[in-house]
C-alpha cells in the first residue's frame, strides 16, 4: 500500500492509475482537491484523520475506485463529489465511529452509461454526538446503478440524521436506484431520522427505498436470551451485528481498528 | 418427583386469555407429546414456560426442579436447563451463527470455553444434524431454508445439553430424511443425556420415531385429556371430534382475523368488527 506524500499535491489535480491501494493522510489536504482515476485502473483509497475537506473524484472510463473512509477521532465534516464515466465504478465505504459530531455531504453523478456506485455506511453515535449525512445520486446516464445502504446505532443522547436522494433524470433509462437505511435506538434519549427520497423523471427504470428505525427487536432479544445469553450481552451481539458488516469492505488492519472501536464502545 | 410442574396456569396477551387453567406434569427422563387443534394454546404454553415477555401470567405457577420459573428471566431459565426449539426461529441479521453459539456456550460455563473444545463440540453437533460446517459462518438463520432452521435449533439443543427440551413443531418444514435425522438426535439426547422432552407435533410420523410415553391434549386453553401413546394413535386416526362426543368438550374455532389489504373493504371490516364487539 502506498502512502501519498505532500509533493504529489503540488497541483490541484492528482491522477492515479494502475492497480493500487493508497493511504491518504488528510492533514495534507486541508483545502479542495481533485483526484482523477485513469482509464481501466483499479484504485482503493483509504481516508482517515480527516479535518475539513472537500474532495472531488473523477472516475474515467472502465475504471474502479473504492473510497474507504474511517472516521475515529474528532473529525468535523467531509464533502465528496464524484463523477463516473462509461462503465466505471465508484464505491464509498464509510465507517463513522468517532465520538464527535460529524457531517458528511456526498454527491455522486452517474454520468457515463453502465456506471455504478455503492455508498455503504456504518455509524455509531454516542453521548451527545450529532451526525448528519446528506447523500445524493444523480443518474444522468443509461443503465446506471446506485445503491445506498446504511446502518446506524445511536447511544445516549446522540442524534443521527440521514438524507438520501436519488434522482433519475430524463434519458437515464434502464437505471436502478435503491436506498435502504436502518437505525437502532439504544437508549430512550437517542434520536434518529432517515429520509430516503427518490425523484424519478424517466420511465423504464427500477427504484426502491426504505428505512427502519426503532429500538432493539424484542423478538431477537428473546431468542438470544432463550439460549442463556443475558440481556446486556444479547444487546451487544445484536448491535455488533448491525455495525460489523462494514468491516468486510476494509483491509485486515482497518477492520481490526473498526472492530476494536465497536467492542470498546459498549 | 416431577421435573416440571405447571399448576392452574392462566395467561393472557393483550386482554385475551389464551391459557385458562393449565395443569401439566413432566417427570425426570420422560418423553411427553402435546397435542391439540391449532390455536388452542400449545405454543403459548411453551413460550410461557420459556418466559416470552409478550405473555402475561395472571394466575398459577410453573416450578422446575422445585424452583419457581416465573421468578426467573428468560436467560436464567435456559441456564437452569430449560430449552425451547422455536417453531419459527428468528432471523437475526449481522450476527454470525458461530459467534452466537460461542456466546451461548460461554453463558453456560463459569469460564470461557476453549477454542479447541468449542470447535470440537460444534463440529460434532453439525455432523449429528447433517449440517455443513460452513453454515456456522453464516448470519443466524438468515437465508436458511425451513429445514435448515429446524436443524439449527436441534444443533443448539445438542450444544447446550438442556435437562428439559421443548420442541415446537420441530418436524414442520422437514422432509422425510430430515425428520429421521432430527428424531435420531432427539432419541440420542433422550437416551444418553436423559433429557426430558415436551414435544408439539401435528403428525404421528415424528411420534412414531421418538416414542412418547405420555400425551396431553390441549383444547380451549386447558388440558382436556391426558393418556399414554395410544392417545396419539387415536388422534392421528380420528382427529379431535370424538373428544366432543365422548367428553362433551366443545372445541372453539380458531379466531382468524383476515388482514385488511387491497381487495378488502376496510369500511365493511370496521362495521363488522363493531358489530361483533357489541
Amino acid at each position: 500500500m502506498l502512502e501519498l506524500q505532500s509533493e504529489l499535491f503540488s497541483d490541484d489535480l492528482l491522477e492515479l492509475s494502475g492497480n493500487n491501494e493508497f493511504i491518504f493522510k488528510l492533514n495534507l489536504l486541508n483545502f479542495d482537491k481533485k483526484i482523477s482515476i485513469k482509464k481501466n485502473s483499479n484504485i482503493t483509497i483509504y481516508l482517515s484523520d480527516i479535518d475539513v475537506n472537500n474532495l472531488s473524484f473523477f472516475v474515467q472510463e472502465n475504471a474502479k475506485l473504492n473510497l474507504n473512509i474511517i472516521v475515529l477521532n474528532n473529525e468535523k465534516s467531509l464533502s465528496i463529489h464524484g463523477i463516473t464515466s462509461k462503465s466505471s465504478i465508484f464505491n464509498v465505504f464509510f465507517a463513522d465511529f468517532s465520538n464527535s459530531n460529524f457531517t458528511m455531504n456526498s454527491n455522486i453523478i452517474l454520468y457515463g452509461d453502465d456506471s455504478k456506485s455503492e455508498f455503504i455506511f456504518s455509524s455509531l453515535a454516542n453521548d451527545k454526538n450529532k451526525k448528519k449525512y446528506n447523500i445524493s445520486y444523480s443518474h444522468l446516464a443509461r443503465n446506471s446503478v446506485s445503491n445506498l445502504n446504511g446502518f446506524g446505532v445511536c447511544l445516549g443522547d446522540s442524534e443521527l440524521d440521514v438524507k438520501g436522494i436519488s434522482h433519475i433524470e430524463k434519458g437515464a433509462i434502464k437505471s436502478n436506484a435503491s436506498q435502504h437505511i436502518k437505525a437502532i435506538l439504544f437508549d430512550k434519549t437517542s434520536k434518529a431520522k432517515a429520509s430516503p427520497t427518490l425523484k424519478i423523471d424517466c420511465d423504464d427504470i427500477k427504484a426502491s427505498h426504505g428505512c427502519a428505525i426503532g429500538s432493539l427487536n424484542e423478538n431477537h432479544l428473546y431468542y438470544l436470551e432463550s439460549r442463556g445469553i443475558n440481556e446486556a450481552e444479547a444487546r451487544k451481539l445484536i448491535t455488533y451485528g448491525y455495525l460489523l458488516p462494514i468491516t468486510k469492505y476494509f483491509n485486515e488492519e482497518s477492520s481490526k481498528i473498526i472492530e476494536n472501536r465497536i467492542y470498546g464502545s459498549f | 418427583m416431577s421435573k416440571l410442574e405447571v399448576k392452574n396456569l392462566h395467561v393472557k396477551i393483550e386482554d385475551k386469555e389464551i391459557l385458562k387453567g393449565v395443569d401439566l406434569e413432566i417427570s425426570d427422563h420422560e418423553m411427553v407429546a402435546l397435542l391439540g387443534p391449532n390455536g388452542h394454546g400449545k405454543s403459548t404454553l411453551l413460550s410461557v414456560i420459556m418466559g416470552n415477555p409478550r405473555y402475561e401470567v395472571t394466575e398459577g405457577s410453573i416450578f422446575y426442579n422445585g424452583k419457581n420459573l416465573l421468578e426467573m428471566s428468560v436467560d436464567e431459565r435456559n441456564r437452569e436447563g430449560v430449552f425451547l426449539a422455536f417453531q419459527n426461529p428468528f432471523e437475526i441479521p449481522g450476527i454470525i451463527s458461530m459467534d452466537f453459539y460461542k456466546s451461548a456456550l460461554n453463558a453456560h460455563s463459569d469460564k470461557k470455553v476453549s477454542l479447541y473444545k468449542f470447535y470440537k463440540l460444534l463440529e460434532d453437533a453439525s455432523k449429528e444434524v447433517h449440517m455443513p460446517f460452513e453454515m456456522v459462518n453464516r448470519t443466524l438463520n438468515e437465508g436458511f431454508s425451513g429445514g435448515e432452521k429446524k436443524r439449527n435449533e436441534i444443533l443448539q439443543m445438542i450444544l447446550l445439553n438442556p435437562s428439559f427440551a421443548m420442541l415446537d413443531e420441530i418436524d414442520s418444514g422437514l422432509d422425510v430424511d430430515a425428520i429421521n435425522i432430527v428424531s435420531e438426535a432427539i432419541n440420542k439426547q433422550f437416551k444418553e443425556k436423559e433429557t426430558s422432552f415436551l414435544v408439539i407435533s401435528h403428525y404421528a410420523r415424528l411420534f412414531d420415531l421418538i416414542h412418547p410415553t405420555k400425551a396431553y391434549v390441549m383444547i380451549n386453553g386447558r388440558i382436556a385429556l391426558k393418556g399414554d401413546a395410544s392417545l396419539i394413535s387415536r388422534v392421528d386416526k380420528e382427529g379431535y371430534e370424538w373428544i366432543k362426543k365422548e367428553y362433551g368438550i366443545e372445541i372453539e374455532k380458531e379466531d382468524k382475523k383476515v388482514p385488511i389489504s387491497i381487495g378488502t373493504c376496510a369500511t365493511k371490516e370496521v362495521i363488522n368488527n363493531a358489530r361483533t364487539t357489541k
